[in-house]
Protein backbone atom coordinates (compact mmCIF):
# COMPACT_ATOMS: atom_id res chain seq x y z
CA UNK A 1 0.00 0.00 0.00
CA UNK A 2 1.53 3.11 -1.03
CA UNK A 3 1.36 6.21 1.78
CA UNK A 4 0.13 9.52 1.82
CA UNK A 5 2.23 11.27 0.13
CA UNK A 6 2.46 8.61 -2.89
CA UNK A 7 -1.56 8.76 -3.16
CA UNK A 8 -1.83 11.93 -2.70
CA UNK A 9 1.15 12.19 -6.06
CA UNK A 10 -1.05 10.12 -8.19
CA UNK A 11 -3.87 11.76 -7.32
CA UNK A 12 -2.61 14.86 -8.51
CA UNK A 13 -1.10 13.35 -11.75
CA UNK A 14 -4.72 12.02 -12.01
CA UNK A 15 -6.32 15.64 -12.05
CA UNK A 16 -4.13 16.19 -15.13
CA UNK A 17 -5.26 13.47 -17.16
CA UNK A 18 -2.46 11.27 -16.30
CA UNK A 19 -4.08 7.65 -17.06
CA UNK A 20 -1.01 5.56 -16.08
CA UNK A 21 -0.99 7.73 -12.91
CA UNK A 22 -4.67 6.65 -12.44
CA UNK A 23 -4.05 2.84 -13.12
CA UNK A 24 -1.07 3.26 -10.23
CA UNK A 25 -4.01 5.05 -7.99
CA UNK A 26 -6.26 1.94 -9.05
CA UNK A 27 -3.87 -0.84 -8.07
CA UNK A 28 -2.95 0.79 -4.76
CA UNK A 29 -6.17 1.49 -3.48
CA UNK A 30 -8.88 -0.83 -5.36
CA UNK A 31 -8.70 -4.03 -2.66
CA UNK A 32 -9.41 -1.35 0.00
CA UNK A 33 -12.78 0.57 -1.72
CA UNK A 34 -13.56 -2.53 -3.74
CA UNK A 35 -13.52 -4.53 0.80
CA UNK A 36 -15.84 -1.42 1.84
CA UNK A 37 -18.15 -1.87 -1.10
CA UNK A 38 -18.77 -5.58 -0.53
CA UNK A 39 -18.89 -4.98 2.94
CA UNK A 40 -22.20 -2.39 2.52
CA UNK A 41 -23.57 -4.11 -0.66
CA UNK A 42 -23.23 -8.13 0.08
CA UNK A 43 -23.47 -8.44 -3.79
CA UNK A 44 -20.25 -8.97 -5.59
CA UNK A 45 -21.91 -7.95 -9.10
CA UNK A 46 -22.94 -4.67 -7.30
CA UNK A 47 -20.12 -3.84 -5.81
CA UNK A 48 -18.26 -4.46 -9.12
CA UNK A 49 -20.22 -1.87 -10.77
CA UNK A 50 -19.98 0.25 -7.68
CA UNK A 51 -16.57 0.49 -7.47
CA UNK A 52 -16.23 0.76 -11.50
CA UNK A 53 -18.48 3.93 -11.01
CA UNK A 54 -16.00 4.79 -8.02
CA UNK A 55 -13.32 5.13 -9.91
CA UNK A 56 -14.86 7.13 -12.85
CA UNK A 57 -15.74 9.80 -10.39
CA UNK A 58 -12.48 9.63 -8.70
CA UNK A 59 -10.97 10.27 -12.28
CA UNK A 60 -13.64 13.23 -12.74
CA UNK A 61 -13.40 14.62 -9.32
CA UNK A 62 -9.77 13.67 -8.85
CA UNK A 63 -8.93 18.14 -8.91
CA UNK A 64 -11.10 18.45 -6.40
CA UNK A 65 -9.12 16.48 -3.62
CA UNK A 66 -6.96 18.87 -1.48
CA UNK A 67 -4.55 17.53 1.19
CA UNK A 68 -7.22 19.30 3.55
CA UNK A 69 -10.19 16.98 2.50
CA UNK A 70 -8.19 14.32 4.71
CA UNK A 71 -5.81 11.44 3.60
CA UNK A 72 -6.06 10.39 -0.18
CA UNK A 73 -7.56 7.00 1.16
CA UNK A 74 -10.21 7.81 3.46
CA UNK A 75 -11.20 10.36 0.07
CA UNK A 76 -11.20 7.30 -2.26
CA UNK A 77 -13.48 5.67 0.54
CA UNK A 78 -15.75 7.58 1.17
CA UNK A 79 -16.23 8.35 -2.63
CA UNK A 80 -16.88 4.51 -3.22
CA UNK A 81 -19.45 4.60 0.09
CA UNK A 82 -21.84 7.41 -1.50
CA UNK A 83 -21.72 5.08 -4.66
CA UNK A 84 -23.00 2.34 -2.54
CA UNK A 85 -25.49 4.56 -0.98
CA UNK A 86 -26.78 5.29 -3.99
CA UNK A 87 -27.34 1.41 -5.31
CA UNK A 88 -29.09 0.82 -1.40
CA UNK A 89 -30.95 3.82 -2.26
CA UNK A 90 -32.04 2.67 -5.41
CA UNK A 91 -33.03 -1.47 -4.60
CA UNK A 92 -34.49 -0.67 -1.19
CA UNK A 93 -37.07 -1.65 0.36
CA UNK A 94 -35.57 -5.22 -0.49
CA UNK A 95 -32.34 -4.87 1.02
CA UNK A 96 -31.18 -7.66 2.09
CA UNK A 97 -30.98 -8.26 5.83
CA UNK A 98 -28.28 -10.06 7.35
CA UNK A 99 -27.97 -11.87 10.38
CA UNK A 100 -25.05 -11.06 12.08
CA UNK A 101 -25.37 -9.05 15.19
CA UNK A 102 -22.06 -9.69 16.65
CA UNK A 103 -20.14 -8.67 13.56
CA UNK A 104 -19.51 -4.71 14.54
CA UNK A 105 -18.34 -5.76 18.02
CA UNK A 106 -15.33 -8.32 16.01
CA UNK A 107 -14.74 -5.27 13.97
CA UNK A 108 -13.86 -3.31 16.82
CA UNK A 109 -11.63 -6.15 19.07
CA UNK A 110 -10.72 -8.22 16.30
CA UNK A 111 -6.96 -7.44 16.05
CA UNK A 112 -6.62 -10.16 12.79
CA UNK A 113 -9.86 -8.07 11.02
CA UNK A 114 -7.61 -4.42 10.72
CA UNK A 115 -6.09 -4.32 6.97
CA UNK A 116 -2.16 -4.67 7.08
CA UNK A 117 -1.49 -1.38 6.36
CA UNK A 118 2.10 -0.22 6.87
CA UNK A 119 1.21 3.31 6.96
CA UNK A 120 1.37 4.76 10.47
CA UNK A 121 -0.90 7.90 10.18
CA UNK A 122 -3.80 5.93 8.70
CA UNK A 123 -3.44 3.12 11.53
CA UNK A 124 -3.26 5.97 14.03
CA UNK A 125 -6.16 7.19 12.52
CA UNK A 126 -8.32 4.20 12.04
CA UNK A 127 -7.29 3.87 15.98
CA UNK A 128 -8.56 6.79 17.29
CA UNK A 129 -11.86 6.13 15.98
CA UNK A 130 -12.01 2.88 16.91
CA UNK A 131 -11.03 4.02 20.47
CA UNK A 132 -13.71 6.39 20.42
CA UNK A 133 -16.43 4.07 19.27
CA UNK A 134 -15.26 1.93 21.95
CA UNK A 135 -15.96 4.91 24.85
CA UNK A 136 -19.89 4.89 23.49
CA UNK A 137 -22.79 2.85 24.88
CA UNK A 138 -23.60 0.15 22.93
CA UNK A 139 -26.50 0.99 21.36
CA UNK A 140 -25.33 4.30 19.95
CA UNK A 141 -21.81 2.31 18.74
CA UNK A 142 -24.02 -0.72 17.22
CA UNK A 143 -26.02 2.23 15.24
CA UNK A 144 -23.22 4.20 14.06
CA UNK A 145 -21.54 0.73 12.96
CA UNK A 146 -24.63 -0.45 11.48
CA UNK A 147 -25.02 2.84 9.55
CA UNK A 148 -21.66 2.58 8.27
CA UNK A 149 -21.01 -0.42 7.32
CA UNK A 150 -24.52 -1.79 6.11
CA UNK A 151 -25.99 1.64 4.69
CA UNK A 152 -29.50 1.32 6.93
CA UNK A 153 -31.18 4.09 7.09
CA UNK A 154 -33.37 5.24 10.71
CA UNK A 155 -36.26 2.53 9.92
CA UNK A 156 -33.61 -0.43 8.94
CA UNK A 157 -31.96 0.28 12.13
CA UNK A 158 -35.03 0.36 13.96
CA UNK A 159 -35.90 -2.96 12.75
CA UNK A 160 -32.57 -4.18 13.35
CA UNK A 161 -31.88 -3.39 16.85
CA UNK A 162 -35.85 -3.91 17.41
CA UNK A 163 -36.00 -0.54 19.02
CA UNK A 164 -38.11 2.72 18.52
CA UNK A 165 -37.40 4.83 15.52
CA UNK A 166 -37.12 7.89 17.68
CA UNK A 167 -35.23 5.81 19.83
CA UNK A 168 -32.50 5.08 17.12
CA UNK A 169 -32.35 8.63 15.99
CA UNK A 170 -31.26 9.72 19.05
CA UNK A 171 -28.48 6.80 19.76
CA UNK A 172 -27.12 7.90 16.07
CA UNK A 173 -27.45 11.59 17.47
CA UNK A 174 -25.53 11.05 20.23
CA UNK A 175 -23.28 8.68 19.30
CA UNK A 176 -21.97 11.06 16.66
CA UNK A 177 -21.56 14.18 19.60
CA UNK A 178 -19.77 11.86 21.55
CA UNK A 179 -17.69 10.94 18.91
CA UNK A 180 -16.65 14.26 18.43
CA UNK A 181 -15.51 15.28 21.59
CA UNK A 182 -13.88 12.18 21.95
CA UNK A 183 -12.09 12.71 18.88
CA UNK A 184 -11.53 16.52 19.36
CA UNK A 185 -9.72 15.23 23.01
CA UNK A 186 -7.58 13.31 21.73
CA UNK A 187 -6.60 15.34 19.11
CA UNK A 188 -5.89 18.08 21.37
CA UNK B 1 -25.53 28.84 23.84
CA UNK B 2 -27.30 29.35 20.12
CA UNK B 3 -24.17 28.92 18.68
CA UNK B 4 -23.95 25.88 20.20
CA UNK B 5 -26.79 24.51 19.40
CA UNK B 6 -26.18 25.43 15.66
CA UNK B 7 -22.72 24.08 15.59
CA UNK B 8 -24.37 20.73 16.78
CA UNK B 9 -26.71 20.75 14.29
CA UNK B 10 -24.07 20.95 11.67
CA UNK B 11 -22.12 18.16 13.17
CA UNK B 12 -25.24 15.83 13.14
CA UNK B 13 -25.93 16.58 9.58
CA UNK B 14 -22.97 16.68 8.14
CA UNK B 15 -22.13 13.25 10.45
CA UNK B 16 -25.32 11.81 9.51
CA UNK B 17 -25.11 12.72 5.58
CA UNK B 18 -21.94 10.85 5.41
CA UNK B 19 -23.64 7.90 7.22
CA UNK B 20 -26.24 8.19 4.95
CA UNK B 21 -29.21 8.59 7.54
CA UNK B 22 -30.46 11.78 6.55
CA UNK B 23 -34.11 12.03 5.51
CA UNK B 24 -33.90 12.40 1.78
CA UNK B 25 -35.63 16.10 1.95
CA UNK B 26 -32.69 16.91 4.90
CA UNK B 27 -30.16 15.11 2.48
CA UNK B 28 -31.04 17.41 -0.53
CA UNK B 29 -31.10 20.61 2.07
CA UNK B 30 -27.69 19.70 3.44
CA UNK B 31 -26.56 19.35 -0.51
CA UNK B 32 -27.62 22.89 -1.19
CA UNK B 33 -25.97 23.88 1.98
CA UNK B 34 -22.92 22.83 1.27
CA UNK B 35 -22.64 24.68 -1.94
CA UNK B 36 -23.05 28.03 -0.22
CA UNK B 37 -21.92 26.76 3.66
CA UNK B 38 -17.93 26.79 4.05
CA UNK B 39 -18.24 25.59 7.45
CA UNK B 40 -20.62 22.89 6.15
CA UNK B 41 -17.96 21.52 3.34
CA UNK B 42 -15.66 21.55 6.70
CA UNK B 43 -18.00 19.56 8.71
CA UNK B 44 -18.66 17.34 6.07
CA UNK B 45 -14.82 16.93 5.16
CA UNK B 46 -14.20 16.13 8.77
CA UNK B 47 -16.98 13.26 8.79
CA UNK B 48 -15.70 11.87 5.76
CA UNK B 49 -12.14 11.83 6.73
CA UNK B 50 -12.84 10.35 10.52
CA UNK B 51 -15.58 7.94 9.60
CA UNK B 52 -13.40 7.15 6.46
CA UNK B 53 -11.04 5.47 8.60
CA UNK B 54 -13.61 2.84 9.33
CA UNK B 55 -13.37 1.63 5.70
CA UNK B 56 -9.64 1.11 6.75
CA UNK B 57 -10.43 -1.64 8.81
CA UNK B 58 -11.69 -4.37 6.81
CA UNK B 59 -9.66 -6.86 5.12
CA UNK B 60 -8.75 -5.87 1.32
CA UNK B 61 -10.40 -7.89 -1.67
CA UNK B 62 -9.13 -7.74 -4.42
CA UNK B 63 -11.31 -6.49 -7.38
CA UNK B 64 -12.44 -8.74 -10.56
CA UNK B 65 -9.38 -7.53 -13.12
CA UNK B 66 -12.08 -6.76 -15.37
CA UNK B 67 -12.75 -3.83 -13.48
CA UNK B 68 -10.05 -2.10 -14.36
CA UNK B 69 -10.82 -2.75 -17.95
CA UNK B 70 -13.94 -1.36 -17.59
CA UNK B 71 -12.52 1.31 -16.09
CA UNK B 72 -9.95 2.26 -18.29
CA UNK B 73 -12.42 1.67 -21.46
CA UNK B 74 -14.41 4.25 -20.11
CA UNK B 75 -12.08 7.30 -19.24
CA UNK B 76 -9.92 6.57 -22.47
CA UNK B 77 -12.84 6.81 -24.96
CA UNK B 78 -11.78 4.17 -26.97
CA UNK B 79 -13.55 3.34 -29.62
CA UNK B 80 -14.96 6.40 -29.54
CA UNK B 81 -15.64 8.15 -32.77
CA UNK B 82 -17.90 5.65 -34.33
CA UNK B 83 -20.96 4.05 -33.79
CA UNK B 84 -19.09 0.80 -33.30
CA UNK B 85 -20.86 -2.54 -32.05
CA UNK B 86 -18.48 -2.70 -29.37
CA UNK B 87 -20.02 -2.43 -25.88
CA UNK B 88 -19.83 1.38 -24.87
CA UNK B 89 -19.57 1.16 -21.06
CA UNK B 90 -23.25 1.60 -19.70
CA UNK B 91 -21.79 5.02 -17.81
CA UNK B 92 -21.44 7.31 -20.50
CA UNK B 93 -20.76 7.17 -24.33
CA UNK B 94 -17.34 8.61 -24.99
CA UNK B 95 -16.63 11.95 -26.98
CA UNK B 96 -13.21 12.10 -28.61
CA UNK B 97 -10.11 12.40 -26.58
CA UNK B 98 -8.93 15.35 -27.35
CA UNK B 99 -12.23 16.68 -26.24
CA UNK B 100 -12.07 15.08 -22.93
CA UNK B 101 -8.31 17.07 -22.83
CA UNK B 102 -9.83 20.23 -23.07
CA UNK B 103 -12.51 20.21 -20.50
CA UNK B 104 -11.08 18.08 -18.27
CA UNK B 105 -8.73 20.98 -16.48
CA UNK B 106 -10.95 23.61 -16.63
CA UNK B 107 -13.86 22.98 -14.22
CA UNK B 108 -14.83 20.40 -11.89
CA UNK B 109 -17.53 18.91 -13.32
CA UNK B 110 -15.58 19.44 -16.79
CA UNK B 111 -14.93 16.19 -17.43
CA UNK B 112 -18.58 15.35 -17.28
CA UNK B 113 -19.62 18.44 -19.21
CA UNK B 114 -16.94 16.50 -21.84
CA UNK B 115 -18.71 12.80 -21.68
CA UNK B 116 -22.20 14.09 -21.75
CA UNK B 117 -21.20 16.15 -24.46
CA UNK B 118 -19.71 13.49 -26.62
CA UNK B 119 -22.50 11.30 -26.14
CA UNK B 120 -24.53 14.45 -27.07
CA UNK B 121 -22.79 14.72 -30.33
CA UNK B 122 -22.81 10.92 -31.18
CA UNK B 123 -27.20 11.04 -30.62
CA UNK B 124 -27.84 14.30 -31.99
CA UNK B 125 -30.16 14.10 -35.73
CA UNK B 126 -27.79 14.18 -38.74
CA UNK B 127 -28.31 16.72 -41.24
CA UNK B 128 -27.81 16.35 -44.51
CA UNK B 129 -27.16 19.01 -46.47
CA UNK B 130 -27.55 19.55 -50.20
CA UNK B 131 -27.61 22.71 -52.97
CA UNK B 132 -30.52 24.48 -52.56
CA UNK B 133 -31.41 22.73 -49.45
CA UNK B 134 -32.17 25.42 -46.47
CA UNK B 135 -29.42 26.00 -43.57
CA UNK B 136 -29.87 23.64 -40.54
CA UNK B 137 -31.89 24.65 -37.72
CA UNK B 138 -30.24 25.61 -35.32
CA UNK B 139 -30.08 23.75 -32.49
CA UNK B 140 -29.67 24.94 -28.26
CA UNK B 141 -28.34 22.37 -25.64
CA UNK B 142 -27.86 22.63 -22.22
CA UNK B 143 -26.11 20.61 -19.60
CA UNK B 144 -28.05 20.57 -16.24
CA UNK B 145 -25.53 18.82 -13.77
CA UNK B 146 -25.49 18.52 -10.17
CA UNK B 147 -22.39 18.24 -8.53
CA UNK B 148 -23.11 16.27 -5.20
CA UNK B 149 -24.93 13.43 -7.18
CA UNK B 150 -23.16 13.45 -10.10
CA UNK B 151 -26.55 13.32 -12.11
CA UNK B 152 -26.89 15.65 -15.03
CA UNK B 153 -29.68 16.20 -17.72
CA UNK B 154 -28.79 16.56 -21.21
CA UNK B 155 -31.17 19.02 -22.94
CA UNK B 156 -31.55 20.05 -26.79
CA UNK B 157 -33.75 21.77 -28.77
CA UNK B 158 -34.42 22.64 -32.17
CA UNK B 159 -35.46 25.94 -33.30
CA UNK B 160 -38.81 25.18 -35.55
CA UNK B 161 -39.38 22.10 -32.92
CA UNK B 162 -42.21 22.46 -30.64
CA UNK B 163 -40.60 19.96 -27.95
CA UNK B 164 -37.19 19.25 -26.04
CA UNK B 165 -35.57 16.22 -25.91
CA UNK B 166 -34.37 15.88 -22.25
CA UNK B 167 -32.22 12.97 -21.05
CA UNK B 168 -31.70 12.58 -17.44
CA UNK B 169 -28.36 10.40 -16.49
CA UNK B 170 -29.28 9.16 -13.53
CA UNK B 171 -31.40 9.04 -11.02
CA UNK B 172 -32.29 12.40 -8.70
CA UNK B 173 -34.02 11.70 -5.38
CA UNK B 174 -37.02 14.20 -5.29
CA UNK B 175 -38.65 14.29 -2.54
CA UNK B 176 -42.68 13.29 -1.12
CA UNK B 177 -44.82 15.92 -2.43
CA UNK B 178 -42.14 17.53 -4.53
CA UNK B 179 -41.73 17.85 -7.94
CA UNK B 180 -39.03 19.44 -10.08
CA UNK B 181 -39.85 21.85 -13.13
CA UNK B 182 -38.07 23.20 -15.61
CA UNK B 183 -38.00 27.12 -16.59
CA UNK B 184 -36.55 29.54 -19.59
CA UNK B 185 -35.03 32.66 -17.97
CA UNK B 186 -34.46 34.91 -20.91
CA UNK B 187 -32.12 37.74 -20.45
CA UNK B 188 -34.82 39.81 -20.02
CA UNK B 189 -37.90 38.79 -18.47
CA UNK B 190 -39.45 36.55 -16.00
CA UNK B 191 -38.69 32.78 -16.03
CA UNK B 192 -41.28 30.70 -18.71
CA UNK B 193 -42.47 27.76 -16.96
CA UNK B 194 -41.74 24.60 -19.31
CA UNK B 195 -43.28 22.35 -17.37
CA UNK B 196 -42.57 18.83 -15.36
CA UNK B 197 -38.97 17.88 -15.55
CA UNK B 198 -37.84 14.48 -15.17
CA UNK B 199 -35.77 12.93 -12.26
CA UNK B 200 -35.45 9.03 -13.47
CA UNK B 201 -32.74 8.26 -16.06
CA UNK B 202 -34.28 7.78 -19.23
CA UNK B 203 -34.87 10.01 -22.27
CA UNK B 204 -38.13 12.26 -22.34
CA UNK B 205 -39.43 14.84 -24.66
CA UNK B 206 -40.93 18.02 -22.92
CA UNK B 207 -43.48 20.04 -25.31
CA UNK B 208 -42.56 23.48 -25.81
CA UNK B 209 -44.41 26.30 -27.37
CA UNK B 210 -43.11 28.16 -30.21
CA UNK B 211 -42.70 31.29 -28.75
CA UNK B 212 -40.93 29.56 -25.93
CA UNK B 213 -38.44 28.43 -28.71
CA UNK B 214 -38.08 31.43 -30.14
CA UNK B 215 -37.08 32.89 -26.60
CA UNK B 216 -34.34 30.25 -26.41
CA UNK B 217 -30.77 32.08 -27.11
CA UNK B 218 -27.40 32.01 -25.64
CA UNK B 219 -27.85 34.50 -23.11
CA UNK B 220 -30.31 33.00 -21.27
CA UNK B 221 -30.84 30.52 -18.95
CA UNK B 222 -32.57 26.92 -18.45
CA UNK B 223 -33.42 27.16 -14.66
CA UNK B 224 -34.86 23.79 -12.86
CA UNK B 225 -36.87 24.32 -9.18
CA UNK B 226 -38.39 22.21 -6.22
CA UNK B 227 -41.71 22.72 -6.52
CA UNK B 228 -44.97 21.42 -3.95
CA UNK B 229 -46.34 18.88 -5.94
CA UNK B 230 -49.80 19.88 -5.14
CA UNK B 231 -49.32 23.82 -5.95
CA UNK B 232 -47.87 22.94 -9.29
CA UNK B 233 -50.69 20.40 -9.68
CA UNK B 234 -53.46 23.42 -9.93
CA UNK B 235 -52.71 26.62 -12.21
CA UNK B 236 -49.42 26.31 -11.98
CA UNK B 237 -47.02 29.38 -9.93
CA UNK B 238 -45.58 31.74 -12.46
CA UNK B 239 -42.66 31.76 -11.08
CA UNK B 240 -40.33 29.71 -9.57
CA UNK B 241 -40.13 28.02 -5.80
CA UNK B 242 -36.72 27.14 -4.91
CA UNK B 243 -34.14 27.09 -7.89
CA UNK B 244 -31.75 24.14 -7.59
CA UNK B 245 -30.07 24.55 -10.98
CA UNK B 246 -29.40 26.97 -13.67
CA UNK B 247 -27.41 26.05 -16.69
CA UNK B 248 -26.13 28.45 -19.63
CA UNK B 249 -28.04 27.52 -23.04
CA UNK B 250 -25.54 26.81 -26.58
CA UNK B 251 -26.71 27.75 -29.28
CA UNK B 252 -25.70 25.58 -32.15
CA UNK B 253 -25.72 26.47 -35.89
CA UNK B 254 -24.74 24.35 -38.81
Amino acid sequence: MADREQLAALLARTAEGDERAFQELYAATSAQLYALLLRILRNPEQARDALQDAYVRVWQKADTYAPDRGAPLTWLLSIARYRALDVLRRKRPEVAMPEEPDMMATLLEDEQALSPLEENENQQSLDAIQECLKTLPAQQRDSVLLAYYEGLTHQELAQRLDAPLGTVKSWIRRGLLRLRECLAERAS
Amino acid sequence: MISQERDDNLVLEAGEYVLGTLEPEARAAFEQRLETDPAARRELAYWEQRLGNLGLALEPVEPPADVWEEVSRTISFKDSTSVSPTPVPRHVQAPAANKLRFWRGAAIAASVVAMVLGAMLLTQPTYHRGYGEPDPPHAYTSIVYDDPTGTGWLVTAWAGDDEMQVVALGDYNVPEGKELRAWLKPENGEPIPLGAWPHQKGGYNVSLSRSTVQKMSSKAKLMVSMEDAEATDQAGSTLPGKVMWSAPILAQTG
